[in-house]
């Protein structure tokens, strides 16, 4: 078994299929009416497998957003291996949230819903916090909703955590589905990945 | 169900340990350091527990020097939720005894509610085997120790099977409750890169020691840790009538 220590790039948060990435790719497949025909950030992309999804099941626009360049290579590595065309899928590599201008004029160009989804991206409560400011503002200037796939890690559920976001919000829980056993073995502690709205 | 479970920074089981000159105790400066392997076994049930949905939360526990936070790190990694690191200083580390820890637990326990307190059946440098006892015994909670195996007992129980001398003893156990594990409960998962990338930002909290009010007063002194004795070099014999005369010669076979 080959360690930790020997992986050669950083932090490759792209290389794993993340539960709740997998639970976010999985929504989408079985939501086409709503995400078919609408603009999608897919916001800390990572492997690209719900940015592939939103394609799959007809989005308008697709903007793949990562701040690691490699995750938007392997993206596209993915895209191609699924078969699936990337005409409608654009790849952005700016940290979104010091961007509002770039989500609002992506959004701009769609008179339809418009859509922010998030695979795993909430493990880091300092982190979170300001990822909710943002999404907050992206509610409120293009009316977007939001979608975050999730096993219930800590910054999603822990009262402590919850308790010190000052932007507020509810968490509707949407849909949730069991992790197959290999994806439980490889992440410990879940059996479970969620999807809820959040609604600022 | 929250589980809390006391994890130990130990001497690695591989190292070969070596006495102080001044046989005051063993060299622990430049040695690898990791999981007392029974904490490891420990920490193991209780993310099995919240794998199977009969526990919510895991939290580890350790009573140490700076360095035991590499230790919660680790458990995070493993699956542990949350961490709580009682700190003392790397002198007061060393003259920690079950008794400190125990109180500690305590002293945590009032603040925050836990069903189950769960350590290894001892750590493999003191091998005291006392921090569970002497916490059930200061909690009044029960205990169950040495399990084997750890299923559902029912609503607000736990059916623990125990290695004991005689076989295995099954008890129910009313939560809440103090266990530790024997090495056969299970094989420990290894921390791996998925694991470490996402649990570098779970929560470790530090704690003080002095702001659980529990003085680190020893309560035993070692007088003396010594080598054990060096065995003999033996010898080879030709043929079994070789062997016979040198049984006889040594005094180990009568004429």
């Amino acid at each position: 078994m080959s360690t930790p220590e020997a992986c050669p790039m950083a932090d490759p948060y792209w290389a794993f299929y993340w539960p709740g990435g997998q639970a976010m790719t999985r929504f989408i497949l079985d939501h086409r009416k709503t995400f078919g025909g609408k603009h999608v950030i897919d916001f800390g992309a990572g492997c690209g497998s719900a940015s592939i999804a939103a394609s799959l099941v007809g989005a308008s626009r697709v903007l793949v957003n990562d701040i690691d360049q490699y995750a938007l290579l392997a993206t596209l590595l993915n895209f191609r291996l699924n078969g699936v065309s990337v005409n409608n899928v654009s790849f952005s590599q700016e940290n979104l949230l010091e961007k509002d201008l770039v989500v609002k004029n992506f959004f701009a160009e769609s008179d339809e819903e418009k859509f922010i989804i998030l695979g795993d991206m909430f493990y880091d409560s300092d982190f979170a916090a300001s990822l909710f400011a943002f999404l907050k503002r992206s509610q409120k200037s293009s009316g977007t909703r939001v979608f975050v796939g999730d096993p219930d890690r800590h910054p999603l559920t822990e009262k402590r955590s919850l308790e010190s976001y000052r932007t507020k919000f509810e968490k509707r829980l949407v849909a949730e589905y069991s992790l197959p056993g290999y994806v439980i073995r490889e992440h410990y502690g879940f059996n479970t990945a969620k999807v809820f709205e959040l609604v600022f | 169900m929250r589980i809390l479970v006391g994890v130990k920074r130990v001497v690695d089981y591989a190292v070969k340990v070596r006495v102080k000159p001044d046989k005051s105790g063993v060299v622990t400066e430049g040695v690898q350091h990791s999981m007392n392997p029974f904490d490891e076994i420990a920490l193991e049930e209780a993310v099995k527990l919240k794998e199977k949905k009969l526990a919510t939360e895991v939290v580890a526990f350790s009573l140490g020097g700076p360095k035991s936070a590499e230790i919660l790190r680790t458990a995070l990694a493993k699956g542990a939720d949350k961490a709580v690191h009682v700190q003392v200083s790397e002198a007061e580390a060393a003259k920690v005894e079950p008794l400190h820890v125990a109180q500690a637990l305590q002293k945590l326990l009032e603040k925050d509610k836990f069903d189950l307190v769960f350590v290894g059946k001892q750590a493999i440098d003191d091998d005291a085997s006392q921090t569970a006892p002497l916490l059930a015994g200061l909690l009044d909670w029960p205990q169950a120790l040495y399990a084997s195996k750890v299923e559902e007992g029912g609503a607000g129980f736990l059916k623990v099977t125990r290695e004991i001398d005689g076989g295995l003893d099954t008890v129910k156990v009313k939560l809440p409750a103090v266990l530790s594990a024997d090495l056969r409960l299970n094989e420990p998962r290894y921390a791996t890169l998925p694991n470490i990338m996402k649990a570098k930002k779970k929560p470790l909290q530090n704690i003080p020691i002095k702001d659980l009010g529990v003085e680190i007063k020893s309560q035993t002194s070692i007088l003396e840790v010594s080598e054990p004795p060096q065995r003999e070099a033996g010898g080879f014999v030709e043929d079994v009538p070789a062997l016979v005369n040198k049984l006889k010669e040594k005094g180990f076979v009568k004429n």
